[in-house]
């Protein structure tokens, strides 16, 4: 036989109720009145009992529900959504500076005749690319490049910013990702520094720029064509 | 999964009713613990209430690593620190310094004389109750209220289903919550007169 409904808000008080007993009695408290105020009452005699309270605060929760109700409050989403589109995008980010690394082997290898007598390291594959640690990945993307990641740095809105040196040359690099439309001003800021390419990913914006004191402007085209190529394929 | 985090995880998915069930569970010892630090009531008060709605919105938010009420008592503190300092105008008061001065700002506002009474009056009366309630109901609601173990560990010291536990402890709340009807029933006869 099943217990009562005062029975299962006994042991919803102990926080001995299943899911589903509990869902089932949040909706019958919304829709009970009598069963709200015994709710009320339970847990007013539990505070008593237990000497949580020492006056009889009145009871606030009315007060809350109107005030939540009454208004355009919302809750923050911190939703399993925003953490993929999130993931996304990082993956999106990634993706840019893997192909990166594709574009550079051959790049560097036609600029650096010594860099044909070192073993030629495999073509990083997104399949082959441990999940688990993103400054991993970029740290192999360095390897790839013959270069090194000197810095990454994940801004506000998820920018990213990753420094590499070229292990021979030293000449160094630095790549920007930015997710999102620029304003005026920092479109103007971006024009003035290296190449910038702007584009979509998963239907929004994406700002590639690719900034060097050592690859002139010509290089940082060419480069930054041959990792669009590389995106659209 | 227990009852609370049930409503926990029916609140981050915007359901409003059982945020509310969460907020009547906790109110009165937020608002008890609140007055412990305050000694204020009516500001231990709009704190809680405020507390609760910045709970709502950032519900989201809580990774649930600590219980419930300790991270809403967090938030009340912050919100309540965030008010003093305004008006402090400073930029940050430490618990520590939640000081005499600080409860002369905002000013010590003891609970009526009424609440007072009409809580002691209601907890003797309650405790009469439990102390007239057959021996095993009154070891259950004991165990359960005043030792704090769950429905299992009773039934093993009382020998005796889970079952039983949970219509024990609920028939002793069923005894109390007569008090607390009667009590209300004589408050409200007396405001009529």
């Amino acid at each position: 036989m099943e217990d009562s409904i005062e029975h299962r808000l006994s042991a919803l008080l102990d926080g001995e109720t299943s899911e589903f007993e509990t869902r089932r009695l949040v909706e019958e408290i919304n829709k009970n009145p009598e069963i709200k105020d015994l709710w009320i009452r339970m847990n007013k005699t539990k505070s008593l009992l237990t000497a949580e309270i020492d006056f009889s605060p009145r009871n606030i929760a009315s007060t809350v529900m109107e005030e939540l109700d009454g208004s355009d409050i919302k809750q923050i989403k911190f939703s399993k959504d925003e953490k993929s589109k999130q993931l996304k995008y990082y993956g999106f980010a990634f993706g840019v500076l893997l192909s990166l690394g594709l574009v550079f082997q051959p790049f560097i290898a036609q600029e650096e005749e010594s860099f044909q007598s070192t073993s030629v390291i495999p073509a990083l594959s997104i399949g082959n690319i441990p999940v688990s640690s993103n400054e991993s990945y970029l740290q192999e993307i360095g390897n790839n490049l013959k270069g090194s990641l000197k810095k990454i740095e994940f801004m506000e809105e998820g920018d990213i910013i990753a420094n590499y040196v070229e292990n021979d040359s030293k000449r160094s690099f630095k790549l920007r990702v930015l997710f999102r439309d620029l304003s005026l001003e920092d479109r103007i800021k971006l024009s003035s520094s290296g190449i910038t390419v702007h584009s979509l990913a998963n239907d929004k914006p994406v700002v590639i720029n690719l900034s060097s004191d050592e690859i002139n402007n010509q290089g940082l085209v060419e480069l930054s064509n041959r990792i669009f190529l590389n995106l659209r394929k | 999964m227990n009852s609370e985090k049930t409503l926990i995880k029916l609140s981050k998915e915007g359901n409003k009713n059982a945020f509310e069930a969460l907020v009547i569970k906790h109110q009165d010892k937020l608002m008890g613990s609140l007055n412990k630090l305050f000694k204020n009531p009516t500001f231990s008060e709009d704190i809680a209430q405020e507390a609760f709605i910045k709970a709502y919105i950032n519900i989201g938010g809580f990774k649930e690593d600590s219980a419930f009420f300790t991270w809403l008592y967090r938030i009340a503190v912050n919100t309540a620190k965030n008010h003093l300092s305004s008006k402090y105008n400073k930029n940050e008061i430490m618990e520590s310094e939640i000081d005499e001065n600080i409860l002369t700002h905002i000013g010590i506002d003891s609970p009526s004389p009424e609440s007072i009474l009409e809580a002691n009056t209601l907890r003797d009366r309650l405790f009469q109750c439990l102390n007239d309630m057959p021996e095993e109901i009154k070891s259950a609601i004991t165990l359960r209220e005043f030792n704090g173990l769950n429905y299992e560990e009773i039934a093993k010291i009382c020998n005796c289903p889970v079952g039983t536990v949970r219509s024990r402890i609920f028939r002793g709340r069923q005894l109390l919550d007569e008090i607390q009807i009667s009590i209300n029933n004589e408050a409200k006869g007396n405001n009529g007169r």
